[in-house]
Order: C-alpha cells, then sequence, then structure tokens
C-alpha cells in the first residue's frame, strides 16, 4: 500500500516540471562536479607518483657526501588525493600538496590547489558534498512544497484524506517519495560512479567501501530530515504563500547563512595564532642557524652528555652539535606546531558542534570526516611525513656521530646508507581513527533526523487539509 | 473614472509597504548581515595587521642583533671565544649576505578593507626576502583554517552580493503576488490602472524602503567596524552606488518575473532559478570552462623542475663558475677561485642561474594566474555577483591585483637588495684569501650591517581603484537598464487566467 503510494506521489512529482527539472539540474550539477574534480586529482596524482618516484632515485642516487648534507638534500612528500576527495574534496583544495623534509626544519605543506585562483575560480568551485549541503535543501524544500502544500493549495489532498483509510500514510509517503527522488539523483549515481572510478583506478578496499557507504548515510539521512521538514512544514503553515516563505528561509538560513556564520564565530572566539606569531616562536626556540654563543652553550652539553671534559674526546662534535638541535627542534616543533594543530582540530569540534543549529553544518563536517579530507586527516599526512623526517635526519646524524671527525674532516657515505632509509609510503589512517573531532556532528545529525520525525509524526496528526 | 497617477499610486503603495512585517524582519536580517560581515572582517585584518607589525619588530630586532654581534666579533680570538664560522658572522660580507640580510615585504591593510575579504584569507600579506631565494620569495601562505576557507567567509561583500538579492527577491515574491494568490488580482484589473504602473509601483515602493535602509546598513557596518568614513568617502560612495545599482539590476530581473503576474510559489521557483545560475550555476560553468580550457600548470612537475634544475646546478658548478667569472672583466683574473668559492659566494652566482633556467616554467605559472585573473575580471561582467564581489575587493584593497603588484614588487625590492650587496660579495673574491688562523674573532671584511632600505609597497591611488571600479558600475547600469526596460515592456496586459 505505502509503496504504491510511493510510486504514484513519484508520478505527480515527474509530472511537476519546475519540481523535477530543478531536482535533474542540480543531478547533473553533482556528477559534473564529481567528473571534473576526480579527473583533475587523478592527473595530480599521477604527476605526484611519478615526481615520488624520482625523487626516491634523486634520493638514492645522490652520490657521496656528508650524511648531514644528505639530511638537508632529503625528499620532497607528496600527499595522495583522499579516496573519496571527488565527493568531498573540503579542505583539500586549501592545503598543501607537498612538503620539503629537511634538517632543522619543519616546513609548511607547499602549494595549495587554490592558493592563486582567481575570485571566478573561487567561488566556481563546487563538489558533490557542498552542492548536495548546500542546494539539496533548496531542491528538497522545492518538492516537499509541490507534493504537499499545492496539494493543500488546490484542494486534492482534502479529497485524498477524506477517502483515506490512515490518512498519516499519504503524508508520510510524500515524504518518503521525495526522500527516494533526492536520494536516488543526488546521491546514488555519483555514489555508484565514484565506485567505478576507484575501482578503475585499484584503489577500492574494504576501508574505501566502508567509507563511501558512510558517505552516503550521511548525505541519505539529510536529505530524509530535509524531506522531513519540508513536508511538515508545508503541512502546518496556514497557506502555500507561507509554507514557500517558511522553507525558503530555512534554506537560506541552514546552508546560505549558518554554516558561513559558524565557521566564522568558531575562528573568531577560538583564534588561531597567526603563522608570523609561530614560525617566530620556532625560529626562536629552536633557529636553524645559531649564533657561535649558541655553539659555546652546545658544547658544554655535549661535554656533559659524553661525560668528558674537552671537546676533541667527543668522537664527532659537529654532528653530535647537529644531533642535539635537531632533537631539541623536534621539542619545540611538537609544543609549538603541536599546540597551534590541536587548535585548529578544536575549533573544527566546535564547528560540528554548531551542527546542532544547521542540519547542513551537521552534514558539512560529517561528509568530510567519512570522506578523509577533513584536517584532522590533513594533519595524519603531516605528522606521518614528519615523523619520517625526523627518521631520516636521526639516521644521517648517528651515521655521522658513530665517524670520528675533528676540525675540517669529514666523515662521507654513499648508496648504501641512503638505500637503508625506507621509501616514504604514505597510508591514510582507516575510517573511524580520526572522526573524534567530528563525532559531535554525526551526533548532531542523528538529533536532527529524529526530531524532524517527529516534528513529521506531529504535523500529520494535526492536520489542516 | 481617472486613472491614479504613478505618483500617487506609488505613493500610496510605499506607505502600505512599509508597515509589512515581512519588509522589516528582512531589513534587519540584511543589516545584521552586513555588520556580521564587516566586523568579521575587520577582526581578520586587524590580526593580519598585528601580524605585520610583529614581522616589523622582528625584523628590527634581527638587525639590532647583527650589528650588536658585529661589534662583538670584533673582538680578538681567546681561549674561551674563539673564531666564529663564516655562516655566523655578520662581519662577513658572504655570510652577512646569505645569512643576516632578511627582510619582511608587508602589504598592510587599507581603511576600507572591511568592505570585503577578497584574497587576504588566502594570499600572504607577508613575505620573507632573502637575497638567494630564487624569484624574490619562497610559497608561502599565513593559515587560516582550510574548513573556513572552503565555506566562504562572511564578509560585507557575500552579504550584499549573495544575500542582499535573495532578499529583495523574497520581498517581491511576496509582496507583489499578493492579490494573485489571494484572487483579488480581477478587482485590481478592474480599476482605473494598468498593469505595468500597479506592478511598477509596488516594485518601486519596494525598493524605496530596501534600498535606503540597505545603503545606511551598509555604512553603519562600515563605521562600526572602523572604517574612517571621512577619508575614504569616495570609495565608500562608489561601494554604495554599486549596490544601489545591484539592487536595481534584480530588480530588473525580478520585473521580467514579474511581468507574467505569477503567485507566489511561481515567482519564488524562477527566482531561485534566476539567483542559483546567476550566483551558482554561471561561475560553476565559467571556472569549469576557463580550468578545461587553460589548464594550470602542475605545481608538482614544477617541484620536480626545481630539483631537477638544482642537481643539473650542483653538477655543473664548478663550470658554471669558471664561466660567470670569465663574463666578469673585473673578476676574470680570479678564475682559479672558481672551486675554492664559499657557499654564500657561489649562491650569488649559482641562484640567478636556477632562475634562468626556470624562468620558462615560472612564466607559464604567472601568465597562466594572470589569464585567469583576466577570465575572472571579465566574467565579472557576465556575472554580476562575481562583478560585485570583484569591484568591492578592489575597493578595499584586498583584490587579487592588488596581491600581484605586491608580489611584483617584492621580486624588484629583492633585486634591489641583490644589486647592493652582490657586488660587495663578489669584490671581495678579489681580496687576498683570509688567512686560517686570524687575530680577531670576526673577518671584518664588512665593519657593520648594512643600512639596508626597508620594503615600501607602492600602491595605485584611490582614484585609479575607483576609476577601475567604475567601468563595472556603469556596466551594471546598462545591465539594469535593459533588464527593468525589458521587464517593463513586457508588462502589457493583466494576466487574468491560469
Amino acid at each position: 500500500m505505502t509503496g504504491s503510494l510511493i510510486l504514484l506521489e513519484l508520478a505527480i512529482l515527474h509530472r511537476d516540471r519546475r519540481a523535477w527539472w530543478s531536482l535533474l539540474a542540480l543531478a547533473v550539477l553533482v556528477l559534473l562536479a564529481f567528473v571534473a574534480i576526480a579527473s583533475e586529482a587523478a592527473r595530480v596524482d599521477h604527476d605526484k607518483r611519478q615526481v615520488a618516484a624520482a625523487e626516491r632515485a634523486r634520493w638514492v642516487g645522490q652520490g657521496e657526501k656528508d650524511p648531514h648534507s644528505a639530511a638537508h638534500y632529503s625528499i620532497f612528500a607528496f600527499k595522495p588525493s583522499p579516496a573519496l576527495g571527488a565527493l568531498d574534496p573540503a579542505a583539500g583544495p586549501f592545503v598543501g600538496q607537498t612538503v620539503y623534509l629537511e634538517a632543522h626544519h619543519q616546513n609548511d605543506m607547499l602549494y595549495r590547489p587554490q592558493q592563486n585562483a582567481s575570485l571566478l575560480q573561487r567561488i566556481g568551485f563546487a563538489s558533490p558534498a557542498a552542492l548536495i549541503a548546500g542546494f539539496g535543501p533548496l531542491i528538497v524544500f522545492l518538492l516537499a512544497f509541490t507534493l504537499v502544500a499545492q496539494d493543500r493549495e488546490r484542494g486534492t489532498m482534502r479529497l485524498a484524506l477524506g477517502a483515506a483509510l490512515r490518512p498519516r500514510a499519504i503524508v508520510i509517503a510524500k515524504a518518503l517519495a521525495v526522500w527516494f527522488a533526492a536520494s536516488g539523483l543526488l546521491v546514488a549515481p555519483v555514489a555508484i560512479l565514484s565506485l567505478g572510478w576507484l575501482a578503475m583506478g585499484g584503489r577500492l578496499d574494504g576501508d574505501i567501501l566502508l567509507r563511501t557507504l558512510c558517505w552516503c548515510a550521511v548525505m541519505v539521512a539529510y536529505l530524509a530530515l530535509l524531506s522531513a521538514i519540508g513536508a511538515a512544514a508545508s503541512l502546518r503553515m496556514r497557506n502555500a504563500r507561507l509554507a514557500l516563505t517558511a522553507l525558503f528561509g530555512l534554506w537560506i538560513l541552514f546552508s546560505l547563512a549558518l554554516p558561513r556564520i559558524a565557521s566564522g564565530f568558531v575562528d573568531s572566539t577560538w583564534p588561531l595564532p597567526s603563522s608570523q606569531s609561530v614560525r617566530q616562536q620556532m625560529t626562536e626556540e629552536a633557529p636553524a642557524f645559531w649564533s657561535d654563543e649558541d655553539n659555546v652553550r652546545h658544547r658544554a652539553m655535549l661535554l656533559e652528555r659524553y661525560g668528558v671534559s674537552r671537546i676533541e674526546d667527543v668522537p664527532n662534535p659537529r654532528m653530535a652539535e647537529l644531533d642535539l638541535v635537531e632533537r631539541h627542534s623536534h621539542e619545540v616543533f611538537d609544543h609549538v606546531l603541536g599546540g597551534f594543530y590541536a587548535k585548529v582540530a578544536a575549533q573544527d569540534r566546535m564547528f560540528a558542534v554548531l551542527g546542532f543549529l544547521s542540519p547542513t553544518i551537521a552534514a558539512q563536517a560529517a561528509s568530510a570526516s567519512v570522506a578523509g579530507s577533513d584536517f584532522s586527516h590533513h594533519r595524519h599526512f603531516i605528522d606521518d611525513a614528519e615523523q619520517y623526517r625526523r627518521d631520516l635526519v636521526n639516521r644521517m646524524n648517528a651515521d655521522g656521530m658513530a665517524h670520528r671527525a675533528h676540525g675540517t674532516e669529514r666523515h662521507t657515505n654513499d648508496e648504501r646508507l641512503w638505500s637503508q632509509v625506507p621509501e616514504f609510503d604514505y597510508q591514510a589512517p582507516p575510517l573511524g581513527r580520526l572522526s573524534w573531532t567530528a563525532l559531535p556532528a554525526f551526533a548532531a545529525l542523528l538529533a536532527w533526523l529524529g526530531l524532524a520525525a517527529i516534528v513529521l509524526v506531529l504535523a500529520s496528526r494535526r492536520m489542516r487539509p | 473614472m481617472s486613472a491614479p497617477r504613478f505618483a500617487e499610486l506609488f505613493v500610496w503603495e510605499w506607505r502600505r509597504v512599509g508597515r509589512s512585517q515581512l519588509l522589516w524582519s528582512i531589513l534587519a536580517i540584511l543589516a545584521a548581515s552586513f555588520v556580521w560581515g564587516a566586523v568579521g572582517t575587520s577582526r581578520l585584518h586587524a590580526a593580519q595587521d598585528a601580524a605585520l607589525q610583529r614581522a616589523r619588530e622582528a625584523d628590527v630586532a634581527f638587525e639590532r642583533s647583527a650589528v650588536e654581534r658585529a661589534r662583538a666579533y670584533r673582538a680578538p680570538v681567546t681561549a674561551s671565544a674563539g673564531q666564529v664560522a663564516y655562516w655566523q658572522d655578520p662581519t662577513n660580507v658572504a655570510g652577512y649576505s646569505q645569512y643576516f640580510v632578511r627582510k619582511t615585504a608587508l602589504k598592510p591593510h587599507l581603511p576600507l578593507s572591511p568592505l570585503a575579504a577578497g584574497v587576504s584569507d588566502l594570499a600572504p600579506s607577508r613575505l620573507e626576502i632573502k637575497l638567494n631565494t630564487p624569484f624574490g620569495f619562497s610559497d608561502t601562505y599565513d593559515f587560516e583554517n582550510p574548513r573556513g576557507l572552503a565555506l566562504g567567509r562572511f564578509d560585507l561583500a557575500f552579504a550584499v552580493s549573495f544575500l542582499l538579492p535573495i532578499g529583495l527577491l523574497l520581498l517581491f515574491a511576496l509582496l507583489v503576488t499578493f492579490e494573485r494568490d489571494r484572487g483579488m488580482l480581477p478587482l485590481v484589473a478592474a480599476q482605473a490602472v494598468g498593469p505595468r504602473a500597479w506592478i511598477g509601483a509596488r516594485v518601486a515602493a519596494i525598493l524605496a524602503w530596501t534600498a535606503p535602509v540597505a545603503v545606511v546598513a551598509m555604512v553603519a557596518a562600515l563605521a562600526l567596524a572602523g572604517v574612517p568614513l571621512g577619508t575614504v568617502a569616495a570609495s565608500v560612495a562608489i561601494a554604495v552606488l554599486i549596490t544601489i545599482l545591484y539592487m536595481l539590476f534584480w530588480s530588473g530581473v525580478a520585473l521580467l518575473v514579474l511581468a507574467r503576474q505569477p503567485g507566489a510559489g511561481a515567482a519564488l521557483g524562477s527566482f531561485a532559478a534566476i539567483w542559483a545560475a546567476l550566483t551558482i550555476g554561471l561561475p560553476l560553468a565559467g571556472s569549469a570552462l576557463a580550468g578545461a580550457v587553460d589548464p594550470a600548470p602542475s605545481a608538482i612537475e614544477y617541484v620536480d623542475a626545481q630539483r631537477r634544475t638544482g642537481d643539473e646546478i650542483e653538477a655543473d658548478r664548478d663550470a658554471l663558475l669558471h664561466k660567470a667569472l670569465m663574463a666578469r672583466p673585473d673578476l676574470r683574473d680570479y678564475i682559479d677561485r672558481a672551486s675554492t668559492l664559499d657557499y654564500a659566494t657561489r649562491l650569488s652566482f649559482l641562484i640567478p642561474e636556477t632562475e634562468r633556467r626556470l624562468a620558462p616554467l615560472r612564466s607559464a605559472i604567472d601568465a597562466h594566474r594572470a589569464r585567469q585573473e583576466r577570465v575572472a575580471a571579465l566574467a565579472g561582467y557576465v556575472v554580476p555577483a562575481l562583478g560585485v564581489e570583484s569591484a568591492f575587493a578592489a575597493l578595499a584593497g584586498t583584490d587579487p591585483t592588488r596581491q600581484r603588484g605586491f608580489e611584483r614588487q617584492a621580486v624588484e625590492y629583492q633585486h634591489q637588495l641583490r644589486t647592493m650587496v652582490y657586488p660587495l660579495v663578489h669584490g671581495e673574491i678579489t681580496q687576498p684569501p683570509a688567512l686560517a688562523e686570524r687575530a680577531t674573532r670576526g673577518r671584518l671584511n664588512l665593519r657593520e650591517p648594512l643600512a639596508l632600505p626597508s620594503f615600501e609597497l607602492v600602491d595605485h591611488s584611490a582614484a585609479a581603484r575607483n576609476a577601475a571600479v567604475l567601468r563595472f558600475a556603469a556596466w551594471l547600469a546598462l545591465l539594469t537598464l535593459l533588464c527593468a526596460g525589458f521587464g517593463l515592456w513586457r508588462i502589457r496586459a493583466w494576466q487574468l487566467t491560469r
């Protein structure tokens, strides 16, 4: 019975040119956005793999030299695009793609794809997730308005409800029809296309399949709660004009205003220190170029560390000093940069909490998290690359310290040492490991879903056909 | 029965519209969004200005430290204070050039910056200038939470270009269609008034309330954001003019739809479709098209090219230095020293060679960026929302053009520093080699760190910025006239049947 009702409502929707074509137009935009982002990501990932291989060859083939010079030569590490980045790139276009891993420095990630974007490119950048989150409400509300409010306005709902044994079933069927239509055209095709794309690229595995399913669940839940809100508002408002005004207002509030307002509120209430002050603090506490006065302090520390009274008794004082400074810099970077990144994560968590104000915020934060493209996942790469850098530099310094050299003497090494350093091979974390910042968003999405269901049930009980 | 004059109709409508709660609710929300946008941007820029000030102070402290060390290293070598390594020695001209010339190029905000965030959240306003960084400065940025960057900033330009038309269209859709939805249109049509005058008067009445309130809210928002209105009056006036023209443009678009005298549902549906097409669809299509026709050079390949070039230059190092010295009549006689030059002196020859080899790729990247910005500027004439954002950014000084000017001047500044320091570094090649053992801690071939000039950004004048924006304003006025004229022309008869 309900199935037949849903099919009937879907047929009515299909006949309404304005609603149906709007839905189709958004569905086409979602697919086009996916193809544009996925093909660009494939091109860039191909470049990254090639240049990463060249970097490895350069590292191994750099010839005979002082190991510390090798640590300065080092490599560039490249961050692969998240597997679901074409569904929701989230932070991706605004974070660097590569980092130079050299001694003494924890460098910034460089070459943000949108760094030099023109205003047209910035305004015109849209992803499937952004389109569904931003314009899904407009379309879903339009569909709900078409099925419910216009039916009321024309008086056809009064007739249908009068003839029905269970009037609530009609209302539920209308909401379900809107949900099925929106999910079927906005979420399912792009998710299937994404899985096919990933399978063709050989990237499909259990974790990615699970992430795709979770992404679909987030988006489908979002569209479900919007369908319920749309149907309930269309039922409860005095007339179609008011219903449309309310739904239009909700779209503006939920999707256009609140996400940006919430983001600005979080960023200004819990502000980040400026990059300038972070860099300055790191330079002051762990300078890459230290003074002769620092040398004197370092020598005293080395004498203590080695338990000797003369610097000549330290096998390789230059390398020992470099190692001392390097290890100190790790503590400083962990303290300064680690604290900074923790503040970024705290901002994101607060933004996710504000998902209780707008389901769009909840959907955006949850989608970015399951797609693996939020800042938490980016930081995972930063930390992984930094750990690789530290291991590499420590290994080079250790080799130097193990060989006696004084004054202008230099110990050198070659490919035998360089090839002992493993290749940099980044593995993205599995789903769930970095979800803590987005947990409030998942909770908010569930709360909105529950609230929307309750509102729809209440509205259908107190119908005003 | 004589037909009422348009003025009488307008006054009547103006009074009636002014009593609408919806009107004042929407105007209040818009005014609040203007204030939120301007104050939020002002806070961002205040934080950035504070960072610039700290950078200035850090530069001064760094230079003071170099001077103090230079003086300290004039002291004779003792058992506890030995010779200073060349990279720690500001009295050594080569060491100084590589490790002690560190200046910062700063792009301060203009007084009207709260008008638009523009590229200020994405592009750096502070560039570290060292002599031997290829092409002026490294790729750098001030970290902003990428989530906020991806969502977009809620600034005054966003509120005006995106939210203001929505508010206006909502008012038109609900206040102009009232009679149609209540079945009263035949009664209106029975009066001695034509549809053009009736709809025109209603639209004009809505505009007569919204335009002044929007202007006052905008100016008040800027004042609350700390803009010294008196000093930027002309630019503010142009921003206000563009806002009014933009409202008139959307009113013209609304007339095109309202000419069919639809109900609220149909009007809102059409408005939403047009708004989405003009503010989202066209930019999306334009951006995708521009990217497909003219794809960006790969940044990853640029990294690869940098590394390859670095390796090639290192492999040919001595030959290149030999060639460089041979090319200089004043250094030709010291060719035998090519392979023993210190690292910093070598860089003064090798970095320009690196730049020469990477120049084609670098030029391709810069040219692509310039082309994309030209496309965006042209797109602003097709997509008014983009045009308004661009115009506001230009008035605020947060536009890409000012940013590129800043970056270009930073590169020129580095060249200026090189012309001051490199000759001293090269001059040292002609001097007898330093003794392995010396009497003083420093090398003392540079008595004091140089008094290098600070970077001073030369901006276009406010008049030039205003003039550039006025071209867009003139175009917007023309578009408005076309839309409104066509819309009014379409209102020819009452549409009483549906």
